[in-house]
């Protein structure tokens, strides 16, 4: 069959020739322009689509870290003034606020008091375990070994759990602040993005990739775990190649590598849904662990890896120079009574590299999408590379859809190894290889799982947006009061509408999010055919939020709880110093007040009192806030049995303990 | 611009502010032919090289003053196909005259005649609106053509 060959021969349109006048091979090209311009559009339209949901779920992303920033710079100032005024608060809050982080002056001491309180022979092991069995010195069989067991959902005894963090400590301490890391013997490297608990694309690497040897070197540049449910597991797994191969695994820290984050983003509650009662001191040994990750590693002198990025300002003298294990947290500067441990400078140069972002712009600003660190352009790119003659950058911190990407005109690498991040069907993961003295950039993609990975693009993308709407009509719900009052002053003639434009305003004020909204709205709420007007009531005939345990009680309490139910979160596990899940009723009320404080609103004391004591359900004195957290659920009102909302314990089932 | 009715003019500004990453009101001229695109619009790429669209990220940016006028004459232009001129294009590789033709050739078609597709798109569109080959490779070119037509969301009319 004749080709056309290179040139495009367009049929003669000036004449608006007949079909049937044409030659065969004519008409052919006609008909493959045809297909081609209709196919490209099809793509287009996807990828409007793709476009519009890929910004839902980010959008919510970044506003929960931007949330939990401010909920720590709020923490820092309650401290300062705390130092100076202790009859503010109970002294429950006082104490856990003051408590943490923990810094002890001498580092002998702090070592006996680690040791003392989370010895593994503390634990001992019962004869009914039937996971897996470790001994140091941990070899390249163990590894497997664990990787069999975590494949088939059996959980590592605390025990053997308390000795891995110990052993990695000692390592970990060794380590400069910035790793180096050599390709002399290798010939190659291999970096991986983030992995946020998701064991299925840490093994999928291993699968693809081998595991770690001594001519396999690997680089994970942080974020190992929080959101994903398998949390404990890849770390475990990242710190057991650590201790079996450490000077051919690089670990380098993430800002999720964090107790702050952690207790928003679902580590700590993994950890204390599977260990419980050890709970507490696993946790505390892992602070400790993240205080020693080295903040980033050097490839050859050639290539900056570091899990966010770089700033007009990032020195990385005085980086290598600092004393890391002082940033127990990088939410707060390290305190003791008040006032800071260690140079603002030190902690601004650390929040910058993990939590910044390249962007197109040059200079640099600050990241306000985040709130934390900066927006980082080509010029600072350029600038930090040529002030530490370096060839480039690989970073991770942001989902892309192919699981990287490259910007600043190939000088930044972004790679991100975790796959349907936000969802099933929302991205593709990816890992990199450098090879060969020049360090050749070789990318590899994959998904690990499921059902939607040979499902055809538009029910992918029909997947992936159900849970992107069904995500954001929680955040909805979650101001229903709100916005009906804003609903209900715009619409002055009380027809029960308004126009699309407000609607809009409105929707980006209260639920706080730059979306496109006016795209959005016919999936969310009625349109009058004919003005094209939002029948705003619409939006909140689907579901009511309930909270078995409190009905009750005042719906606009209830419904400011359920709106800042994360924060709240955090602010109870952050008063639960001993991991009970139960805190007393004082301390739930002084809780829910600090919360008021937080978002500058009010909360009237009676009320608070009353919702305390009608989830004290036993009249202990105490209330269990994950129960209570637990039991607010988003009812579907056709059907009042079905409630969707937070699965969670189900996901972390574990066979046996 | 007096073409373009304001529910038009809306949805053009709401596309464009995808398209707008950094919110400075300013799309890249690599996605120029996206945006028109996912207005409805199926220009050829020489048409969208003409206006202004280019390859590579970076080089030109363009306003939403500017895109609009592009927009309304990409709009204007006839010569958009019909079912049966697909029909006929095809029939020239329908051998039996039985309505259906070789998948292969397709893709052959696709691949190496008029503005060409790239391995992966023919995959892609050939997965989602070919149907089932026979087991001699053979697939019906009607309902291909129809689904092609009708879009991604066909549930959602234009």
């Amino acid at each position: 069959m004749g080709c056309a060959g290179s040139a495009i021969r367009y049929p003669n349109s000036r004449a608006v020739q007949k079909f049937e006048t044409m030659s065969a091979i004519e008409r052919t090209i006609k008909a493959a322009l045809l297909i081609q311009r209709w196919y490209r559009r099809y793509r287009a339209r996807l990828e409007i689509r793709r476009r519009c949901y890929w910004t839902i779920f980010q959008s919510i992303e970044y506003a929960g870290e931007q949330d939990q920033i401010r909920l720590y710079s709020f923490f820092t100032d309650l401290m300062t003034h705390i130092a100076c005024d202790k009859s503010s608060f109970s002294n429950s809050i006082a104490n856990s606020l003051r408590g943490r982080p923990r810094i002890l002056a001498e580092i002998e001491e702090e070592e006996r008091e680690l040791w003392k309180e989370t010895n593994p022979n503390l634990i001992p092991i019962e004869s009914t375990y039937q996971g897996p069995h470790i001994h140091l010195p941990l070899t390249a069989d163990q590894v497997t070994l664990l990787i069999n067991s975590f494949r088939k959902r059996k959980l590592l005894h605390a025990h053997y759990v308390l000795t891995l963090l110990h052993e990695a400590r000692k390592i970990l301490q060794s380590k400069p602040n910035i790793n180096v890391a050599s390709t002399t013997l290798s010939r190659h490297i291999t970096i991986c993005g983030d992995l946020h608990g998701k064991l299925d694309d840490l093994l999928t690497i291993f699968y693809k990739n081998s595991l770690p040897a001594s001519d396999n070197p690997y680089i994970f540049n942080g974020d190992f775990v929080d959101r994903g449910v398998q949390s404990v597991e890849v770390f475990l797994l990242l710190i057991a190649c650590l201790l079996v191969w450490p000077d051919r695994v690089f670990l380098n820290r993430g800002n999720h590598e964090d107790f702050s984050v952690n207790i928003r983003y679902g580590f700590i509650k993994e950890i204390m849904y599977k260990y419980t009662r050890h709970a507490t001191r696993i946790i505390q040994v892992t602070e400790d662990v993240y205080s020693w990750l080295p903040l980033a590693t050097i490839i050859d002198n050639k290539v900056f890896v570091v899990h966010g990025g770089v700033t007009d300002r990032t020195d990385l003298k005085k980086i290598s120079r600092m004393d890391r294990h002082q940033l127990i947290t990088i939410l707060q500067p390290p305190m003791i009574d008040g006032k800071m441990t260690c140079d603002q400078e030190e902690w601004d140069q650390v929040v910058g590299i993990l939590w910044s972002d390249p962007r197109p712009q040059p200079g640099c600003h600050t990241n306000s999408i985040r709130g934390g660190g900066s927006f980082f352009g080509p010029d600072v790119t350029e600038a930090f590379l040529q002030r530490y003659q370096l060839e480039r950058i690989i970073r991770s911190h942001e989902c892309k859809p192919d699981g990287f990407e490259f910007t600043h005109g190939d000088r930044v690498l972004t790679i991100f190894s975790a796959s349907n991040y936000y969802a099933e069907g929302t991205n593709k993961a990816a890992y990199v290889k450098l090879v060969g003295t020049n360090l050749v950039t070789q990318i590899v993609m994959y998904v690990s799982s499921s059902h939607t990975s040979n499902a055809e693009i538009q029910q992918r993308q029909g997947y992936v947006e159900q849970s992107a709407l069904r995500e954001l009509k929680q955040l909805i719900y979650a101001s229903h009061l709100l916005l009906i009052e804003k609903f209900h002053m715009e619409d002055t003639e009380q027809s029960g509408k308004i126009c699309i434009g407000r609607w809009c305003d409105i929707m980006k004020e209260v639920v706080g999010l730059q979306l496109p909204w006016r795209l959005l709205c016919p999936k969310i709420a009625k349109l009058d055919p004919l003005s094209g007007n939002v029948y705003y009531e619409s939006i909140f005939q689907e579901y009511t939020i309930q909270n078995k345990l409190a009905e009750q009680n005042e719906p606009s309490l209830l419904e400011t709880l359920y709106r800042s139910k994360d924060t709240l979160e955090t602010i109870f596990r952050f008063i639960d110093t001993d991991g009970s899940g139960l805190i007393s009723m004082q301390e739930f009320t002084d809780a829910c007040q600090l919360l008021s404080k937080h978002l500058k609103t009010s909360m009237h004391q009676e009320e608070i009192q009353d919702l305390a004591k009608s989830i004290d359900i036993n009249k202990d004195g105490f209330i269990d806030f994950n129960e209570f957290l637990e039991a607010f659920r988003l009812v579907d009102n056709d059907s009042p049995s079905r409630r969707s909302g937070n699965h969670v314990c189900g996901l972390f089932c574990q066979d046996e303990r | 611009m007096t073409d373009l009715k304001p529910v038009e003019i809306e949805k053009a500004r709401d596309h464009f502010e995808i398209y707008d990453f950094e919110g400075q009101g300013k799309i890249d001229c690599k996605d120029l032919g996206d945006l028109l695109r996912s207005l409805d619009t199926r220009p050829t790429i020489a048409t969208i090289t003409k206006n202004g669209g280019t390859k590579k990220k970076g080089e030109k940016m363009l306003t939403f003053d500017e895109f609009l006028p592009i927009y309304s004459q990409v709009r204007k232009e006839k010569e958009q196909g019909t079912h049966a001129d697909f029909m006929e294009g095809l029939k020239v590789y329908d051998k039996s005259e039985n309505g259906t033709m070789l998948a292969a050739e397709l893709a052959h078609v696709l691949l190496s005649l008029g503005e060409r597709l790239s391995d992966p798109e023919v995959d892609e569109i050939v997965k989602c609106c070919a149907g089932t080959e026979d087991e001699d490779g053979f697939i019906k070119y009607e309902p291909f053509v129809k689904a092609v037509m009708a879009g991604p969301f066909p549930e959602e009319a234009q």
